[in-house]
């Protein structure tokens, strides 16, 4: 990243304001890799502000009803991609049955950043960072994208990710919603973040889910990618042994590559991905 | 390509003419000569750009200008009518929560926010909600104080 302090304006780019998802779709047909689509802004213009990306065409995707909508029903939970972290927390289903990322979302960047940032634009952009990855895994979310060359399809979250800020997403293509089944009785989740301040990104971020059938883990900011892992054939009893906790993490131990940067060293992520993994079963499985 | 915006700032409308990719910032610093809102790391995290935007604090470095057209938006000249201070900056002023300045206006604007919640606040959750905006005099302990004690005052 280019180290800028002092001011720069952002490059030159158009804005496109569609008001309906066919005419987004069309957009993206149109200029491809030429453009990004908005939502909360608070990575892209970032982004644009130290030329990582530098589009022709922005196209503002608020308009779009159906990134818009935020659904609670029986079967399951649609978070649109465009709704604002903080409208989504106004949701209180999201408190009794989503508890991981509830947990995720209420302290996720910062109190004001909330107002505009997105889920959808957290899982875009990518960062191995990626706070809503680890909760959305344990929850089985699936996002539903459009394009108008291929038209919708369904990509489970963990084949969401493919490297650092790269995604499965084609660049016709448009994050439309998350969505996430409702869980069963008595699924516990919980998430864990290990962080330096209030507003920083996470060293190493966990999260997991535990009923009866299976048992789920995500870690994020320890990998390329968020790491997931489904341990539900190590759970055998509802009690955690040294000797299960030993199994699970060789499993975890084999897919984490941490690295060393300003914020941590390898080691400390390993040691800290251990102690969250720990708490974490504590928390869904005692 | 330029464009025309009817922005209202503090209640005064404003036609302005922008380009697409100015800020919502540039245009109140530059266009309007709005200097209360501060511009500092261009990136979201120091938060002193803070405004409300239709009434909810938002950093006005990563809102484009377009995106404010036809909107509301309030700076701390909007807090009290000119003059005067308003109960929280009095409080400022009372609890002695301005050291450098730099960063007082995001906070009287966010504080002003959460005052207007009209819920009451404890001293835990306002250090939470603070979490956007840094002051690198590091005297947080005189603003959250500033804001509890209007808080108290009208939860009375």
């Amino acid at each position: 990243m280019t180290e800028t302090i002092s001011y720069v304006g952002l490059p030159k780019f158009e804005i496109e304001v569609p008001n309906s998802l066919e005419e987004a779709l069309n957009l993206l047909h149109i200029h491809q890799t030429n453009c990004k689509p908005l939502a909360g802004g608070t990575d892209l213009l970032v982004d644009l502000r130290h030329r990582l990306i530098q589009p022709n065409v922005i196209i503002d995707v608020k308009n779009i009803p159906e990134l818009k909508k935020l659904e609670f029903t029986p079967n399951e939970l649609t978070i649109g991609a465009a709704v604002p972290i903080s409208e989504v927390l106004t949701l209180s289903q999201i408190k009794t049955y989503y508890t991981a990322l509830y947990q995720a979302l209420n302290d996720m960047c910062d109190e004001i950043l909330r107002n505009r940032a997105t889920i959808g634009g957290n899982i875009a952009t990518a960062s191995p960072a990626a706070d809503t990855a680890g909760p959305l895994y344990t929850h089985q979310a699936v996002v539903e994208v459009q394009s108008k060359s291929k038209g919708s399809r369904l990509i489970a979250i963990d084949k969401f990710f493919k490297g650092v800020k790269k995604s499965d997403l084609a660049p016709d293509e448009l994050i439309v919603s998350i969505n996430m089944p409702k869980p069963t009785i008595n699924t516990k989740s919980a998430f864990m973040k290990m962080k330096r301040g209030a507003e920083d990104l996470a060293l190493v971020g966990a999260a997991g889910s535990h009923n009866q059938e299976h048992t789920y883990l995500g870690f994020t900011a320890v990998a390329p990618t968020p790491v997931f892992l489904d341990i539900s054939n190590l759970i055998i009893e509802k009690k955690i042994s040294e000797n299960v906790f030993q199994s699970i993490w060789k499993e975890i131990d084999s897919k984490i590559s941490p690295i060393t940067d300003v914020r941590s060293s390898r080691d400390y992520r390993i040691h800290i991905t251990e102690i969250l993994t720990r708490l974490i079963l504590k928390e869904i499985i005692l | 390509m330029k464009k025309q915006i009817t922005l209202t700032v503090n209640d005064k409308i404003h036609e302005i003419l922008i380009k697409s990719n100015e800020t919502l910032l540039d245009i109140l610093r530059n266009h309007l000569r709005i200097t209360s809102v501060k511009a500092a790391c261009w990136q979201g995290d120091c938060g002193l750009c803070t405004i409300l935007l239709e009434g909810v604090p938002i950093k006005s470095c990563l809102v484009l200008a377009y995106e404010a057209d036809n909107k509301r938006v309030i700076t701390v000249e909007g807090l009290s009518i000119e003059g005067s201070v308003s109960k929280l900056q009095e409080s400022f002023i009372n609890n002695g929560a301005v050291q450098c300045g730099f960063c007082t206006s995001a906070f009287l604007l966010m504080g002003h926010y959460l005052l207007k919640q009209g819920k009451p606040l404890e001293r835990k959750e306002i250090e939470h909600l603070l979490n956007g905006i840094i002051c690198r005099c590091t005297g947080y302990k005189q603003i959250i104080d500033s804001i509890l004690a209007v808080s108290s005052i009208s939860s009375e």
